[in-house]
């Protein structure tokens, strides 16, 4: 659900080049960690899911205004690995039509794939007792969390309207201060603390009214997930089993 | 305009530019990239904006296509307002900025299929990834096409009325059904298919990428410059 | 001689409880043999290949390949058999002709080389070789099946298995594959177990043909046996094979006629022959 739709060139170079190589370790860490048997079953299953979630983006729902990313789901039914998998392959693909900058791949993947993980995680502790009230609980979370990075992330781009690279050299030396020692920054000049909280204020008032937005967005996605899930409990019961290891334990 | 469109053009476009062998336009974009991110100047971006223009014109890319820059514009524009107040030149820069980038990858996707793009990947990106691009290349379409019959089902069976809300969402509801079935059952055809043809954890594919014509080389030439043009300005300023 | 396939009374039960049996007569394929399953839709046809192929495990019953069951062996016998299924769409992985063509070759870890001619010289029999370069996504559905069947056959397997390959193709793609499996049975001698709902392609392809029908294999046996069964094979809903039963009467009493798949290339044909003075 929360997708930084951010074009390239605003997300400045000290945060999207960690969070690509942050990406890049983790899927790594996937392929030599993953086992393969699983990579096996889970391949055509996995395709299908980034499939799906492309489809989603690309096929109008004319009555639905609002776009699931169901991230949650793909997590649960694939499990978090796979999952992170999906993410970073989808983000990928939409980047590649200018559907989101390419610079900014590997922060979504990093905060859709919290999603993914958390909730997938959280599924196999609480879902296997309880399905639906894990599904619920999981998906929740899982959106909770994500949002909130997205927001830092977000939040801290535009906070930070001097981070951005300048047309003036003078300013890009501020800037590289305001890095390093971005917490006493209001120290340095008045007049940008002042002018920092308007555009705070005009930023974060329209949060506020997007927090509303967040609350029907999460609780929308949440219902959707769930009824998928349960949906899948009943005519392929073994499926999230299987992705989870359910059966063995 | 979306992914089985884009694909189509890639695929059936002709152009010098269609032609020019995957790996250099692959290298080509890095490097064109690479310029445009790096790049603080106006000036610069702005001729950026002209050479990636001339390029759409040699390579036969519809306006149609071009348009599907306007999104990261309109994204870029917005924020640039909203947040930076540093005046139109920097509104600009940071809107040429969100275009380049996205026609960059544009023209690259509107001119490699992207299976050649994947193979260009394969090189360096690890195995499990690239067997999910395929994966996810191959049941995209095959989804999208079940999608479509389905959607016309629907719509000679009367499921669908522009203003029957309920109707449709009671439709839509029933197509995601059928879909999500169907996509389960062929998740599951498709493993022992894997299994049979003797998937061995990895699509073996033949990344035939040498680069070895002129317009290789040309187009790599190009990127080369403008890389280092920018990067002299930079030092230079 | 040694049965290579023998299935006797088999059952099946799928998860939604769905029953399927494959009963009656003995189902048995000789090396080198042709054989049709023959039956309307849901009659358990390709129930009864997953099971000769190894994907599905019998509740009842016996299934044996080369005197294996082939559930158990699946890793040993898969290297046996080509498989070609009725959505070809599905088996195609390769992201291009060529790799798809190339895929078990490769995955067995062949050298190039090797890979490249077994690649080619099968291609060339099917007549795809232009396609080779192509997305196979955008292939017609004809040039689909017949990548699809490449991919099969590349490792030159014992048994051909082939679910429904004519459905949706139009009579002219019907009979280059028709074409194309006979080639592949006499050169290589590769026993093919094909499935179909379509009477009017049997004379020309099948030794042996199994009539299947509401989970009894009601008749065995060649082509003229078969057709002379009319009652039965109404029970099983399959269409009167009014065409085929007419060329293949005239096949038997001398006269070199293909068999066709529409009024139309059976008009042509009698033409043909009217032009060329045969007597009918
Ligand atoms: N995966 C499945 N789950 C449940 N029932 C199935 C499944 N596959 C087939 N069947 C049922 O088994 C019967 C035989 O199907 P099938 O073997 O596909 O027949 P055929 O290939 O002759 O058309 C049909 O009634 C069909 O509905
Ligand atoms: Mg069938």
């Amino acid at each position: 659900m929360s997708h930084i739709h951010f074009p390239d060139g605003i997300i400045p170079l000290y945060i999207w080049i960690p969070a690509y190589l942050v990406t890049f370790g983790i899927i790594f860490l996937i392929t030599k960690t993953i086992e393969k048997e699983k990579i096996k079953k889970l391949l055509p299953l996995t395709g299908i899911a980034a499939a799906l979630m492309l489809i989603g983006m690309s096929v109008p729902l004319v009555i639905i205004p609002v776009h699931l990313s169901l991230a949650v789901l793909t997590g649960i039914l694939i499990g978090p690995k796979l999952g992170f998998v999906v993410v970073f392959v989808v983000g990928l693909i939409l980047a590649s039509f200018g559907h989101g900058g390419i610079t900014i791949v590997g922060i979504n993947t990093l905060v859709i794939g919290s999603e993914v993980f958390v909730g997938s995680m959280l599924f196999r502790l609480l879902g296997k007792k309880k399905k639906l009230l894990g599904v619920v609980f999981s998906t929740v979370i899982a959106l909770v969390i994500s949002l909130a990075l997205m927001v830092s992330v977000v939040g801290y781009t535009a906070g930070f309207e001097n981070a951005l690279p300048h047309t003036h050299l003078e300013h890009s030396h501020e800037h590289e201060e305001h890095i390093d020692h971005h917490e006493d920054h209001h120290e340095h000049s008045g007049e940008l603390e002042e002018s920092i909280s308007n555009i705070n204020y005009l930023f974060f008032s329209g949060w506020v009214a997007l927090i509303l937005i967040f609350v029907f967005g999460i609780a929308l996605e949440t219902i959707v997930t769930s009824l998928i899930v349960m949906f899948f409990y009943k005519v392929r019961p073994s499926l999230i089993d299987s992705a989870h290891n359910f059966a063995n334990n | 305009m979306n992914i089985s469109d884009i694909d189509y053009v890639a695929i059936y476009g002709n152009s010098k530019f269609h032609n020019i062998t995957s790996s250099a336009k692959v290298i080509f974009t890095c490097l064109v990239l690479t310029s445009i991110i790096i790049s603080q100047s106006l000036i610069v971006q702005i001729a950026l904006l002209g050479l990636l223009l001339s390029l759409y014109k040699v390579a036969n890319l519809s306006l149609r296509i071009a348009r599907l820059a306007i999104y990261p514009a309109i994204f870029a524009i917005i924020f640039a307002v909203l947040v930076s107040r540093q005046g139109l030149d920097y509104s600009l820069y940071i809107m040429l900025k969100a275009v380049n980038a996205a026609l960059t990858m544009i023209l690259l996707i509107t001119t490699t299929p992207y299976v050649e793009v994947f193979a260009v990947m394969s090189k360096v990106l690890p195995d499990l990834l690239v067997d999910v691009f395929f994966m996810t290349y191959r049941s995209f379409f095959i989804l999208l096409d079940r999608i479509n019959s389905l959607l016309k089902a629907v719509k000679v069976k009367g499921g669908y009325h522009p203003l029957r809300v309920f109707l449709n969402i009671r439709t839509i509801a029933a197509v995601l059904g059928t879909l999500i079935l169907h996509a389960l059952d062929m998740s599951e055809r498709m493993y022992k298919i894997l299994e049979l043809r003797g998937y061995s954890g990895k699509i073996p594919i033949e990344a035939n990428m040498k680069i070895h014509k002129k317009d290789d080389y040309f187009l790599l030439s190009l990127g080369l410059i403008v890389l280092v043009g920018v990067v002299l300005q930079w030092n230079i300023l | 001689m040694e049965h290579i396939i023998k299935v006797d009374c088999l059952k099946h039960i799928y998860p939604d409880k769905t029953e399927v049996r494959a009963c009656g007569l003995a189902f048995t394929v000789n090396k080198g043999e042709r054989v049709i399953i023959l039956g309307p839709n849901g009659a358990g046809k390709t129930t009864l290949l997953n099971h000769i192929i190894g994907l599905l495990k019998p509740v009842d019953g016996q299934v044996e390949v080369l005197g294996m069951s082939p559930y158990e062996n699946f890793n040993k016998l898969r290297k046996h058999m080509g498989v070609v299924f009725q959505n070809v769409d599905e088996q195609i992985i390769g992201p291009k002709v060529y790799d798809d063509i190339a895929f078990t070759a490769r995955s067995e870890g062949l050298k190039k080389d090797v890979v490249d001619k077994l690649a080619l010289d099968i291609a060339r029999k099917l007549c795809i070789e232009h396609l080779l370069d192509k997305i196979p996504h955008y292939l017609s559905g004809g040039q689909k099946k017949k990548v699809a069947l490449a991919g099969a056959l590349i490792m030159k397997p014992d048994f051909l298995i082939l679910d429904e390959p004519f459905d949706s193709l139009d009579a002219k793609s019907k009979k280059e594959i028709i074409q194309i499996l006979n080639t592949v049975n006499q050169d290589y001698n590769t026993t093919l177990i094909i499935t179909t709902h379509d009477v009017n392609v049997v004379p020309s392809i099948a030794d042996t043909i199994y009539v299947i029908n509401s989970g009894e294999i009601v008749i065995k046996g060649d082509a003229a046996h078969v057709f002379s069964q009319l009652e039965v094979l109404k029970d099983a809903s399959i269409d009167k094979p009014i065409l085929s039963e007419l060329f293949f009467q005239l096949q038997q009493s001398g006269i070199e006629v293909d068999i066709p798949f529409s009024i139309e290339e059976a008009k042509d044909k009698i033409i043909d022959m009217i032009n060329e003075g045969q007597r009918v």
